[in-house]
């Protein structure tokens, strides 16, 4: 019976110490997750400066720049952090400005006049420095989001995870765009 | 002439013939014309004082000698005679002031050299470049390095600073000790020997980052953190294998250590077999190099004070420190 007891008594603490381990995974991930909205809300802020300079040079990129202000709008809007899904979409549209805003930066090459623009050129130094920063959250919340998952994945920790209501969380992908191989040959004829 | 012709009385004499200028071809034309217009016209002064200092330590040696030989002597009758019994261990410690007092002559020309001749070679690098025996870096600044091993003593030697490439540079020698206490005894411990480098830096930084030599997976495992700074997971196998890093933020040790200068420090960390470490913080990088040398030293007493040699290896041990600025990418204003 003594053994019994000392038996159950080992289950429930290794058990509780495995909840508290899922926690503070989770945790890990979620102070991952509000350092890259600190870094897209810099990032946000930082682009109708761009979007203001450039629009006096960029006549013929008007859609761009729309599409741009409409991510803008978008990303900054709240999401719900306990949603997987949520998240998935919030980063995805992040990612999606920043192959915007990479396009923009790429376009900035055929104006001249826009890219020799003070402003312009100290707007887009600060810009690079925060998507460095973005880059680094991104780094960091994807080791925190490797580590949650096979938490929740791997057994036993599957079953603690589903009696705790702790789900998988998406990885912070790079845009499909920016993975395809790029064909050289394009750029060649 | 050699330790053992000096002493035996080999005439010394000033030596003029020069020896040679070592540096990369691509650089010797330059280093040739510095070294003609700036150090060779201290050369003159300098090996008369050598000489000088030579003969003033023979002079002094020889004395010595004939005191310790004539005290020897008179010890050896009145031990013999039985009116002393005096331990031979004081007979050593006789010795001592003697070989001070016969030392001091050298010294003194070392220390001129590194007064007069030695800012003029650094000079090479930059007009800003200073060399100092007497300055040193803020000791508690480099404390809160938390790079530091424990220590009880801390002695700085030579101190370098100069900007290259718009990178502000402090070289510093320093040796750490410790007292150990043994079964019976307190024995000095040298627990780090070698070079404290700091660098500028175009990334600002609030944090503390800190890259340690690798502290083993079972350490790893029982501790996730180093004097308050927590362990960051990087994605390179290659350089977790090498180190373990802590910061104070996890996203900014991620911005700072790139995989780019992950791969960097690796380079490095070979080029001086793995005994590197260094930490991000305050707005600079501290990396911190263990080695034996002895850095920025004159060379033989007994060889002309042509300022040849010691302008070819400080120019050599230079070259290595600016290769790190060059490998860590720290003088172009991109990611590190």
């Amino acid at each position: 019976m003594e053994g019994l007891l000392l038996g159950l008594g080992l289950v429930v603490i290794i058990t509780y110490l495995w909840y508290v381990s899922l926690i503070k995974k989770r945790n890990a991930v979620r102070e991952a997750l509000s350092g890259i909205d600190v870094q897209l809300k810099k990032r946000a802020n930082l682009v109708p400066n761009i979007l203001k300079i450039a629009q006096k040079f960029m006549d013929h990129e008007k859609s761009l720049l729309t599409e741009i202000t409409a991510l803008r709008t978008q990303v900054t809007a709240g999401y719900d952090l306990n949603d997987a899904d949520a998240i998935k979409e919030h980063l995805g549209l992040a990612e999606q400005l920043n192959n915007k805003m990479g396009q923009l930066m790429v376009s900035v090459e055929n104006y001249p006049e826009l890219k020799s623009d003070k402003t312009m050129v100290q707007a887009m130094t600060t810009y690079s420095e925060v998507e460095e920063h973005i880059s680094a959250a991104r780094r960091f919340y994807n080791a925190a989001v490797s580590e949650l998952n096979n938490a929740v994945e791997i057994f036993p920790g599957s079953i603690i995870a589903s009696m705790a209501k702790v789900k998988v969380m998406p990885f912070y992908e790079a845009d499909e765009a920016s993975k395809t191989p790029i064909d050289a040959s394009d750029y060649l004829k | 002439m050699n330790p053992i012709s000096f002493i035996l009385g080999a005439p010394i004499k000033a030596q003029r013939q020069p020896q040679r200028l070592r540096a990369e071809p691509e650089e010797l034309v330059q280093f040739k014309a510095y070294y003609e217009e700036h150090i060779e016209p201290l050369t003159r002064k300098f090996e008369n004082h050598r000489v000088a200092s030579l003969k003033a330590l023979r002079g002094r040696l020889y004395t010595s000698l004939g005191i310790l030989l004539g005290l020897a002597l008179l010890i050896l009758v009145f031990s013999l005679s039985g009116y002393l019994d005096i331990p031979w261990v004081f007979f050593i410690v006789l010795c001592l002031p003697f070989g001070w007092w016969s030392y001091r002559p050298l010294k003194r020309y070392k220390r001129d050299v590194k007064q007069e001749v030695f800012p003029k070679i650094f000079r090479y690098f930059g007009p800003d470049f200073i060399f100092s025996t007497s300055h040193n870096m803020s000791l508690t600044q480099l404390k809160r390095s938390k790079l530091l091993p424990g220590y009880d003593n801390a002695k700085f030697d030579d101190y370098v600073q100069g900007t290259y490439k718009g990178v502000e540079i402090a070289i510093n020698e320093l040796c750490l000790t410790k007292q150990v206490k043994r079964e019976k005894s307190t024995e000095t411990e040298t627990v780090f020997r070698g070079v404290m480098v700091q660098l500028s830096s175009h990334k600002r930084f609030k944090g503390h980052t800190v890259v340690v030599k690798n502290r083993g997976g079972l350490v790893n495992f029982l501790s996730s953190s180093f004097k308050r700074l927590n362990r960051v997971k990087l994605e390179d196998p290659r350089f977790e294998k090498q180190f373990d890093v802590f910061s104070s933020d996890q996203i900014e040790a991620r911005y700072l250590l790139t995989l780019g200068f992950m791969e960097r420090l690796q380079s490095l960390a070979n080029l001086f077999s793995g005994k590197i470490q260094c930490a991000f913080y305050e707005d600079k990088l501290l990396i911190m190099l263990q080695s034996g040398d002895n850095r920025f030293e004159l060379g033989s007493i007994f060889n002309g004070a042509t300022f040849e040699y010691e302008f070819s290896q400080i120019n050599r041990e230079m070259k290595q420190l600016f290769a790190m600025i060059e490998v860590l990418k720290l003088d172009q204003n991109i990611g590190f």
